[in-house]
């Protein structure tokens, strides 16, 4: 297996030096930049196999960049090397494509088991933050998932009203709210109680008692 | 006879101006009136002797011209009558046996009743003459004050502009300040730290052959590095949460809320409608401290058990509420007391970014924060 060629964005120097040397026998560095506007214009030139970014970066962060690049450039891998711990984050990373997930302080270990998991098509996610993103997982509340079957006292007003059969604007009137806003609403509900009609909408209202008329 | 047609001339001059005016009729009817009453007691004056009573007669005829609009009427008058009178004097009879000074005493008495009312109402004017200049000089007074008031007023205004635009700008610095400190924790002594534990992780693979003391020293040293890292991340959050800037205001209240619940048990929902408005780092920074400082108000004083954060977007702005189930608080109350000062800063903080925030609560019954912050639409 040839050594594959990396490109390496972050926009602290003594970070890409340390870098540097980590990668000197695992890889071809074919380059290093500052941020992510740089990154995504050197990569034409530069062709890298895999690109290992930061995410806090000026003029273009790391995920930005990073969601171009899968657009523009769909061949190559993306690996994130960050402070940032935090499950939101990681969630982040790989819905704009990453590959791998690594932090700072354990790239001395894992830097060489990302790339060869990356290079054979896997994911790599530290161990150092698999516990944060699986509890995060399971409570389901995460980065915008419907956070279970309670409602909130607006959700529940407007699935009353929903029940109760009044239209999209008259409840928009009622409460004060935009007729969007009420779309909105109606939508997650239907989401938060996987419900698929507004016949089952109004199914459970009735056996939620939440109506008022009979 | 003659003041008397002198009189009618006069009555009759004063008429010529406006002869149909109602008003100055009755002037006309009044002069006339006086004319009469004075001929009249001046027919009496020759029929009866001493000129019984008509001292009080006549001033009866200066009060009546008193009553006129013509100001120079009453002295006219007075002269008319002063002139009957001396005129009646040798023509009235006489009383036998009675001397004559007492004859000419009780004339002379008419005169003093016929000049009195006159003394009386020319004081009477120039009373009201004063007082219409007092009232005048009051009435400037009051002027003055009313446009110092309007004066002092717009300047209490625009102090008070003043004033919100200097809590804004007091608000931003210290955000910005605040911003740059995490930035440099997280981005500078951070980085510094993760490179000094690289460094170290590499010095502990090449020293394998090394005493067990050492080794342990190093995994020790790591050990610490990683603590010191771990604490470094979390004032830098504290300071100031750079998710905000990295991954948007959504995933930063998910972050709040999900430590909120941790921290403190309370369950939290959150509602975000997805939004197609352009929202600046300083607004959404404003909408999160807002929303950050509502949530430690219920951690600290709500006893709730459910919070709901929802973020809707309605006529081109971004309405947040924040409401819990918990003890709520009595509103008066709280605006006099040391609560309000986070109230207050919340709309501060709003103000800046010409939003406004609305707190609803009533004892036992929860809190209902309301606030408004308008968007820029993204131009397409």
């Amino acid at each position: 297996m040839t050594l594959p060629r990396v490109l390496l964005a972050d926009d602290h120097t003594l970070v890409l030096e340390g870098f540097r040397r980590l990668l000197d026998d695992q890889c071809e560095l074919v380059g290093t930049v500052g941020d992510g506007r740089a990154l995504l214009e050197a990569i034409p030139e530069l062709k890298p196999d895999i690109v290992i970014l930061d995410i806090s970066m000026p003029v273009l962060n790391g995920i930005d960049a990073a969601r171009v690049l899968k657009v523009k450039f769909p061949q190559v891998k993306v690996v994130f090397i960050t402070m940032h711990a935090d499950p939101a984050y990681v969630r982040a990373a790989f819905e704009a494509g990453a590959s791998a997930y690594l932090l700072k302080r354990c790239v001395g270990e894992e830097l060489g088991q990302a790339i060869r998991a990356v290079r054979s098509g896997n994911f790599y996610v530290t161990p150092l933050v698999t516990k944060d993103v699986v509890e995060s997982m399971l409570r389901g509340i995460d980065g915008g998932a419907p956070s279970g079957p309670e409602l909130t006292t607006r959700q529940r007003e407007v699935l009353q009203l929903l029940a109760e059969g009044h239209t999209v604007k008259d409840i928009a009137g009622t409460l004060k709210i935009s007729p969007r806003t009420v779309e909105f609403h109606k939508g997650q509900i239907m989401e938060q109680l996987n419900l698929h009609t507004t016949v089952e909408l109004v199914k459970y209202a009735l056996a939620q008692g939440l109506t008022s008329q009979t | 006879m003659g003041p008397f047609s002198a009189r009618q001339e006069e009555t009759g001059e004063a008429n010529r101006h406006s002869a149909d005016d109602p008003l100055h009729r009755r002037q006309r009817l009044m002069v006339g009136a006086a004319g009469l009453l004075a001929c009249l007691f001046f027919i009496l004056d020759l029929q009866l002797p001493l000129g019984v009573a008509n001292a009080v007669l006549y001033s009866a005829v200066v009060f009546l011209s008193a009553a006129s609009q013509y100001r120079w009427l009453p002295i006219v008058t007075a002269i008319t009558c002063s002139l009957l009178t001396i005129l009646a004097a040798p023509f009235s009879p006489r009383v036998p046996g009675l001397p004559a000074w007492f004859e000419w005493g009780n004339h002379l008495f008419s005169l003093f009743g016929i000049w009195t009312p006159v003394m009386f109402i020319y004081q009477r004017r120039r009373t009201e003459l004063l007082l219409k200049e007092v009232n005048e000089r009051l009435e400037q007074g009051v002027e003055a004050r009313t446009a110092d008031l309007a004066a002092s007023r717009l300047a209490l205004e625009r102090s008070e502009e003043q004033l919100h635009s200097l809590t804004g700008r007091i608000l931003t610095a210290q955000e910005e300040e605040r911003r740059r400190i995490a930035q440099d924790l997280h981005d500078d002594v951070n980085q510094r730290l993760a490179l000094l534990m690289l460094d170290l992780q590499t010095v502990d693979r090449q020293i394998g052959s090394a005493p067990v003391e050492a080794q342990k020293g190093i995994r020790n040293a790591l050990k610490g590095l990683e603590e010191l890292s771990d604490d470094v991340r979390f004032m830098a959050y504290r300071f100031h949460p750079s998710i905000l800037d990295d991954l948007g205001l959504k995933a930063a209240l998910q972050r709040l809320l999900d430590d909120f619940s941790s921290r403190t048990g309370v369950k939290a929902l959150f509602v975000h409608q997805p939004l197609d408005h352009q929202l600046d780092k300083t607004t959404s920074t404003a909408v999160y401290r807002v929303i950050q400082e509502s949530l430690s108000n219920i951690a600290r004083h709500a006893k709730a058990t459910r919070v709901e954060v929802e973020v809707t977007v309605e006529d081109e702005g971004l309405a947040v509420v924040v409401r819990d189930d918990g003890r709520g608080f009595d509103q008066l109350a709280i605006d006099r007391a040391e609560g309000g000062l986070g109230l207050l800063n919340m709309r501060e903080r709003l103000l800046a970014v010409q939003g406004s925030c609305e707190v609803e609560s009533n004892p036992g019954r929860g809190t209902t924060v309301s606030m408004y912050v308008p968007l820029a639409r993204v131009a397409t």
